[in-house]
């Protein structure tokens, strides 16, 4: 025989089976909470390329070379232009404008360089030797997959003259 | 004063628990991490106060290797062709404008794909592994420096780098340095 459940109108939802899978995702999804410290810009012209590196980028300046631009933490410095490879015609390839450079030298990204170089050693000269702040010469770069070398050689070279010498390129997991 | 009858058998209140899961859960599903980051370190090279290697420079100079990325493909620098070919460089190697070590397809490398990455990294084991075996192999020897052409992209600089630099187990050459380039 048929045996009928009687609910009645008093009677409280069961949601034990749900809170199981509530507390479930919980800690599934808090344990894949990202603790990076490192921001990456999102633009329709920064595309990071692929690694195979499992090690994490560490906080430091951060440089963005995009196709259209370069920022030096979030703020535009030059603008970029594209011109046909000569290699290959049906690609393009990114430059600074000629008046914006000086040999490999880009003036202008050297002086906010320079200028953070310098706001960091004030800052330690004004806490002293035990304040733990030292220069280091860090920079994070973001480069998207299509800069061709000359560029990014005349970034890391202004960098270079700027006092920054350890770079990391901050890359996407494959 | 009023006295709150709370019967035995009361279920657990458990609205207030899930309020508050029901809102952690989308909080947590917008900053769950896509994609993982990750970094590959190269430093600007020193200048040192030592001899320069015109000076000092030992019969048997410990392996230095350069990586040249053209649009033709991918070479070793000539000082190393010893540690790849131990029993002595092919005839096409030594002569002047000798075609790259690992040419693409037609001598002409347009996309990432069209590089040999795997041939690459092969070849680099095969290096290392001579160059140990003659005793060359020194802690200076890990470091690589990558000479690509002006127009080289950024995402072939960078699988050439994951091809040099090998796995955890069996590392190649994991400090990159970049020099001037080609042009």
């Amino acid at each position: 025989m048929k045996k009928t459940r009687r609910i009645g109108s008093d009677d409280d939802l069961n949601i034990t089976s749900m809170m199981d899978m509530m507390t479930i995702i919980l800690v599934f999804l808090l344990k894949s909470v990202g603790a990076s410290e490192v921001e990456v810009r999102t633009s329709d012209f920064l595309k990071l390329p692929f690694t195979t590196s499992d090690k994490p980028p560490v906080m430091a300046a951060t440089v963005v070379i995009q196709k259209d631009q370069i920022l030096v933490d979030g703020k535009s410095i030059v603008n970029l232009q594209s011109t046909p490879n000569p290699d290959f015609p049906n690609k393009q390839i990114f430059k600074v404008p000629d008046e914006e450079q000086m040999g490999l030298k880009i003036p202008k990204l050297f002086d906010v360089l320079a200028e953070k170089k310098k706001a960091v050693d004030q800052l330690a000269s004004k806490v002293g030797g035990g304040g733990g702040i030292e220069f280091e010469g860090k920079m994070i770069l973001q480069i998207d997959r299509d800069i061709p070398y000359s560029l990014m050689r005349d970034v890391m070279y202004t960098a270079g003259i700027a006092s920054f010498h350890d770079f990391q390129f901050v890359l996407i997991q494959k | 004063m009023a006295k709150r009858n709370v019967r035995k058998d009361d279920p657990l209140n458990l609205v207030p628990i899930m309020n508050l899961v029901t809102i952690l859960i989308p909080v947590l599903l917008v900053a769950v991490k896509a994609v993982t980051l990750a970094m590959i370190e190269s430093k600007l090279p020193a200048i040192s106060n030592s001899p320069s290697p015109a000076e000092a420079k030992p019969e048997e100079p410990p392996l230095a290797l350069k990586i040249i990325i053209t649009q033709k493909g991918i070479s070793i620098n000539k000082e190393s062709y010893g540690f790849l070919w131990p029993e002595g460089t092919p005839p096409q190697y030594t002569a002047e404008g000798a075609p790259p070590v690992i040419p693409c397809k037609n001598n002409r490398c347009e996309n990432e794909e069209d590089y040999k990455f795997d041939e690459l990294t092969t070849k680099l084991r095969k290096i290392r592994a001579e160059a140990e075996s003659q005793n060359r192999f020194e802690d200076s020897s890990t470091n690589v420096v990558l000479l690509p052409d002006k127009y080289i992209p950024y995402r072939v600089l960078v699988r050439t780098m994951d091809a040099a630099r090998g796995d955890n187990d069996n590392p190649l050459f994991p400090v990159v340095a970049f020099a001037g380039g080609l042009n």
